[in-house]
């Protein structure tokens, strides 16, 4: 597959973090001094897809060194950024978080212009959102429980299965008694 | 309130003045449902608002419901929370909106942009037309050296191991792909990519997009018939033919986002 994350993880060319899950590289096209992505090992094209553990420890990694970059290179601020999708600006087929270290007067500029809705509209995206995430919730739920129950289930199946070879050691022990 | 003095400030104990801070902090008191909000989500750590001022129709807020300044001093175990409620936030508006995209945003600091004194993340819904730019960002260039000395710095702190790059390696790794490529069942006669009569670009299972397509609308293909028809989504993690020679040269997002139409 043609990655250019998966290249650089391959070439380990300038980096810096690594852990189970997550590698961060310094940014050969920097906006700033300093510009870091991290993004998960494993091949995953938008944020959507990573696995929910795998996503908690990126955001853990990132946490972490955003936070030398305030002591190694006294930055005055950070940015954090993720750009999911084309349309959101996402340039390569692997889902990266950049770190952005800020100084004073570095020039560039992160805020957009804020939007004015009517209440109206504010409301129906509230309903539509809030509608959205309680199925989202529900079915993370279902399958949690689904996941237990599948867990438990396999651990019955086990236990027996582990009681199986002291049985047969038992009977091996009455054959060796036999004269 | 009564004013205080820095000699006051001085007297107060760590605990007194992270009191003091929560007191004056508008998103307490949105957590603490003194001022009203529109709240999407909540649970026993975080609470996700939609944003007063807004860059486009759904920004979300979430914010930690612990009162800190920045989103660096959480703990571990929060972070771990926020980044999985993140990530379902993006998907929910996505499915529910209508977006493209999602843009993440984490300002820490008043120099970065931070307007307020509370550890928050921004989800931002986006389409392709909606002529944000804020989140473009410069390419500059930097020497090799640079960068060099730089990565030492942070591999000391971080306490990560480098190793030196090795060219030749990365040649004889390239030697057993191919032979790994033969050893893959040939996936290309299964119809797993998704797609409608009307669309442009065909999705995975999993994608966010292709979960929209319900009905008689949904059509399954093989690789090669969902190739030779449309273009691919990103979440196949594949370029279109027209993309990946311009891949090489450079990446510019207009040419991505042509190929894509």
């Amino acid at each position: 597959m043609n990655c250019i994350e998966c290249e650089m993880l391959r070439q380990r060319k300038n980096l810096i973090y690594e852990d189970e899950y997550s590698a961060a590289f310094l940014y050969d096209k920097p906006a700033a001094a300093g510009h870091i992505v991290v993004f998960p090992k494993q091949h995953h094209p938008i944020i959507e897809n990573i696995p929910d553990d795998i996503m908690s420890s990126l955001f853990l990694a990132v946490n972490k060194i955003s936070m030398t970059c305030f002591d190694v290179f006294k930055a005055h601020g950070t940015n954090i950024l993720i750009r999911n999708g084309l349309a959101a600006g996402q340039k390569t087929t692997h889902a990266a978080i950049h770190i952005i270290p800020r100084f004073e007067n570095d020039g560039l500029n992160l805020q957009w212009t804020p939007l004015k809705f009517t209440d109206d509209e504010m409301t129906t995206a509230e309903l539509s959102l809030k509608a959205e995430i309680e199925k989202e919730t529900s079915e993370h739920y279902k399958i949690q429980a689904q996941t237990e129950k599948e867990e438990i289930a396999k651990q019955e199946r086990l236990q027996p299965k582990e009681e199986i070879p002291e049985e047969e050691n038992y009977m091996l022990k009455q054959l060796d008694r036999m004269p | 309130m009564p004013e205080l003095t820095e000699e006051d400030l001085e007297k107060m104990s760590p605990e007194q003045i992270a009191e003091l801070q929560k007191q004056n902090c508008i998103f307490c008191h949105i957590i603490e449902g003194r001022i009203p909000a529109k709240k999407v989500y909540e649970d026993d750590k975080c609470l996700a608002i939609l944003d007063i001022n807004p860059a486009s129709k759904g920004h979300m807020l979430l914010v930690p419901k612990e009162h800190h300044v920045v989103l660096q001093m959480l703990e571990e175990e929060t972070i771990r929370h926020l980044g999985r409620i993140t990530k379902m936030l993006s998907k929910t508006a996505i499915r529910s909106l209508g977006a493209e995209g999602t843009n993440i945003y984490v300002a820490s600091g008043a120099i970065a942009g931070q307007k307020a004194p509370h550890a928050m993340i921004h989800i931002i819904p986006r389409n392709e037309h909606d002529r944000i730019a804020c989140f473009e960002l410069p390419e500059k260039s930097i020497p090799d050296s640079d960068l060099k000395k730089m990565q030492q710095i942070f591999a000391k702190v971080l306490g990560t191991k480098i190793e030196p790059v090795a060219e030749k390696i990365i040649e004889t790794k390239s030697e057993p792909q191919q032979t790994r490529q033969i050893s893959i069942p040939n996936f290309s006669s299964q119809k797993k990519y998704i797609t409608s009569e009307k669309a442009k670009r065909f999705h995975v299972e999993k994608c966010p997009f292709a979960e929209k397509i319900t009905g008689k609308s949904r059509i399954y293909l093989t690789e090669e018939e969902a190739r030779r028809t449309r273009d691919p989504c990103s979440c196949t993690g594949m370029i279109s033919k027209k993309g990946r020679k311009k891949q090489l040269e450079k990446i510019n997002i207009d040419e991505l986002e042509e190929m894509f139409e």
